[in-house]
């Protein structure tokens, strides 16, 4: 059967303490929650998610969406957005999980790969070394999420051209997201041709486009 | 104050644990001081040395939050109590604590139980100690009743078949060792995945008949040969196609974007056959299938009409010898047909993309073609292949499989190539894509859309392996009747396409010669 692969990286700094950590993981629920009523995602899709603040760590390796459980999401006290580290980490997991067509294997659909951070890397130059080998790799798509009013998406657009904003970090705004997310995912499983970049869903109003 | 007092105030149900947790945690430094003072009392009671040695029973009872006769309670308040009486509010004390350390355990262990799925046989065996939570005799689930699970108290297992899908809580009980009677009982909810069966999800919502390029969700046809005239007794083959769209569009309520066509001209005894199947992510592509379907058809039934002697004579040149030079003569003379009706087949479309103000690639198509004749020698068979899905010549009998193509895969799932891609119409790259071969019978020919290779070949590599086409054509005969003339063959051959394959829900279409 073939794997839609998908890998969530969440920014886990102290800052998301409260609120914003709990909504991402309501917002985590309901997404599975919707995708398992997704038939074609139900027999297709598998997560990963990676946390990542100081230190990345793949809290979810990628597993079968019927199977999966969501873990615990722990927060450290303080923070650092070390996103160069966590994308050098994706590179690798995506190096060793992906399966490419073989005469003598079914390759995987293109793995989608959705980004929540607040968009300022405090690894900068390691994040810039990490964009063309990210672009390097065949991501299906690739959205990053500047969450919360203070974040910067300037050098999120530079990774990718799907890159969205949410003012706030309640529950309700990341419902939105991930429910956008879900659709994004179901969208995933289509052919292709060779060289056509996958179509998004327009996003909900509470998530900003930005262009 | 005094605890027992507390405690037989509250009216607290027993079963009701919740309760009986917010108030221990509420009173908590009350309980501290009290213990303080306890202790005092019996340093006290140790000075003053009493004789007495009559243990008051009811305590124990009382301090677990049971239910206490208020006139009991002088137990506690005399300090002239004898060291066993104060021993034992002082091992009460001690168990209250032990009680609140593994409420609170249980209150936050991350617990998760192994998701399970409508239908299908769950059975999970529960120990609290996996899990870390020690010093418990007895525990139970309750809840599972209405979801099809029960619990097995003697293996400790929930099982079952679910039967309702969702985010299910359930309830855990535990009670801890030495329990009786007046003690507290844990309780914590869980929540238990139960996965729907996906076929259980799939809509099968209509396509929208007043859309411009519209056409039936699913299509059939069973064209009858007369065994007369030119065709040798023996030798004739009827066909039988069907198209049916996919699960995956069907849910959506959106088109079939495959199609198919099938001619036999009574005429000049050929047979023409053509499947594409349009790209899901391209709008158009649907008008796309169809456009190459019919193009095909046209103009390889007029040419032949026009040409087919010339060509035959070049079969049957070809039949006396293989050599090089037939075969490049065969090759050229082909082109002019196959390759022609292929390269009409792309300009129609881009006519019908400048027509409607759409893009070439909106109109995307896979592409499989063929051409044949009986003739005494055998059979003539010539193809042309672009894309995904499969066409090949099998014979069960005599173990002879030759596929006449090689499909055109991506690195990635759903990737391949498609007509509507400029290189595709380059004469280089459409002579190399045309094959023919003289065979002397065979059971079946077949034309078929990914939808059918997805799960019954599932890799390039298998596509060349006579075993598994054999499995397909097993399957297939276990519910198509491939006898001569049989005109039903073309409904159960849709019937067949509606089979079951986890993750393969495309539009699928076959086209059997046999």
């Amino acid at each position: 059967m073939r794997r839609l692969p998908v890998y969530i990286l969440i920014q886990t700094s102290g800052a998301m303490h409260g609120e914003p950590i709990e909504s991402i993981k309501v917002g985590l629920e309901s997404m599975v929650a919707s995708l398992r009523q997704d038939p074609f995602a139900l027999e297709s899709v598998h997560i990963s998610l990676i946390t990542f603040n100081r230190v990345t760590e793949q809290i979810l390796p990628l597993t079968e969406l019927e199977s999966m459980q969501l873990p615990e999401i722990t927060l450290p006290e303080s923070g650092g957005t070390h996103l160069g580290e966590a994308l050098k980490f994706i590179c690798q997991r995506y190096d060793l999980d992906i399966q490419q067509t073989t005469t003598e294997r079914k390759g995987d659909w293109m793995p989608l790969l959705f980004i929540m951070t607040n968009g300022k890397p405090s690894d900068n130059q390691l994040y810039m070394q990490m964009i063309p080998e990210i672009k390097k790799r065949h991501f299906g798509s690739i959205i990053a999420c500047a969450a919360g009013a203070k974040a910067d998406t300037a050098k999120l657009k530079e990774l990718t051209n799907n890159v969205v904003s949410l003012d706030t970090t309640d529950s309700a705004t990341f419902r939105q997201f991930f429910k956008w997310v879900s659709a994004s995912v179901s969208m995933g499983n289509r052919s292709i041709g060779s060289a056509a970049e996958m179509q998004l869903p327009p996003p909900p109003p509470e998530i900003h486009t930005v262009i | 104050m005094d605890i027992t007092n507390y405690l037989s105030n509250i009216e607290v149900p027993s079963a009701d644990e919740v309760q009986v947790k917010l108030f221990l945690t509420s009173k908590m430094e009350e309980l501290k001081s009290h213990i303080l003072l306890l202790w005092d009392d019996f340093i006290l009671a140790e000075s003053i040395k009493s004789g007495n040695s009559e243990t008051p029973e009811n305590l124990m009872k009382s301090d677990q939050g049971g239910t206490v006769d208020p006139a009991e309670n002088h137990v506690q308040s005399s300090q002239q109590q004898d060291e066993p009486q104060i021993e034992v509010p002082k091992a009460d004390l001690k168990d209250i604590a032990k009680n609140e350390e593994i409420a609170l355990i249980i209150k936050n262990k991350f617990i998760t139980l192994p998701n399970g799925k409508v239908g299908q046989p769950y059975n999970f065996i529960f120990s609290p100690e996996k899990i870390g939570i020690a010093d418990i005799e007895d525990f139970w689930i309750e809840g599972l009743e209405p979801l099809g699970l029960s619990f097995d108290t003697v293996t400790n297992s929930i099982t079952g078949v679910p039967t309702v899908p969702g985010e299910q809580t359930i309830q855990l009980f535990l009670q801890r060792n030495g329990w009786s009677k007046g003690k507290p009982i844990f309780e914590r909810k869980l929540t238990l995945t139960i996965n729907p069966d996906p076929r259980s999800l799939w809509l099968n919502k209509p396509s929208d008949p007043n859309d411009q390029y519209w056409k039936p969700d699913s299509a059939k046809q069973f064209l009858k040969v007369e065994s007369t005239g030119l065709i040798l007794k023996t030798g004739h083959k009827d066909i039988v196609a069907a198209s049916q769209r996919g699960r995956s569009h069907a849910h959506e309520g959106i088109f079939r974007d495959d199609d198919f066509v099938m001619d036999y001209n009574k005429n000049t005894n050929w047979y023409i056959m053509a499947v594409a199947d349009g790209a899901g992510s391209c709008k158009a592509s649907r008008k796309g299938s169809q456009i190459a379907c019919q193009t095909v058809l046209n103009v390889c039934k007029t040419r032949l009409e026009n040409e087919h002697k010339d060509f035959e004579r070049l079969i049957k040149e070809l039949n006396n010898e293989m050599s090089d030079a037939n075969r490049k003569k065969m090759g050229d003379s082909l082109y002019g047909i196959i390759g022609a009706a292929v390269f009409k087949a792309y300009k129609n479309i881009e006519e019908e993309a400048t027509i409607s103000g759409k893009q070439t690639k909106d109109f995307s198509t896979t592409l499989i073609i063929s051409i044949c004749k009986k003739f005494k020698f055998g059979w003539f068979v010539a193809a042309f292949w672009v894309g995904d899905g499969g066409i090949g010549i099998y014979d069960k009998n005599r173990r002879f499989l030759r596929v006449l193509g090689e499909t055109d895969g991506g690195e990635f799932a759903g990737q391949t190539r498609f007509l509507t891609m400029p290189e595709i119409t380059q004469p280089e790259e459409l002579y190399r894509r045309l094959r023919f071969d003289i065979v002397e019978d065979f059971t079946a020919l077949i034309l078929m859309s990914d939808g059918i290779t997805d799960p019954k070949f599932e890799t390039d590599a298998n596509l060349l392996k006579i075993e598994k086409w054999d499995e397909l054509w097993n399957d297939l005969s276990s519910e198509v009747d491939f006898t001569d003339n049989n005109e039903k063959s073309a409904d159960q051959l849709l019937k067949w396409l509606d089979f079951w394959s986890p993750g393969n829900h495309d539009d699928r279409t076959i086209a059997i010669l046999f």
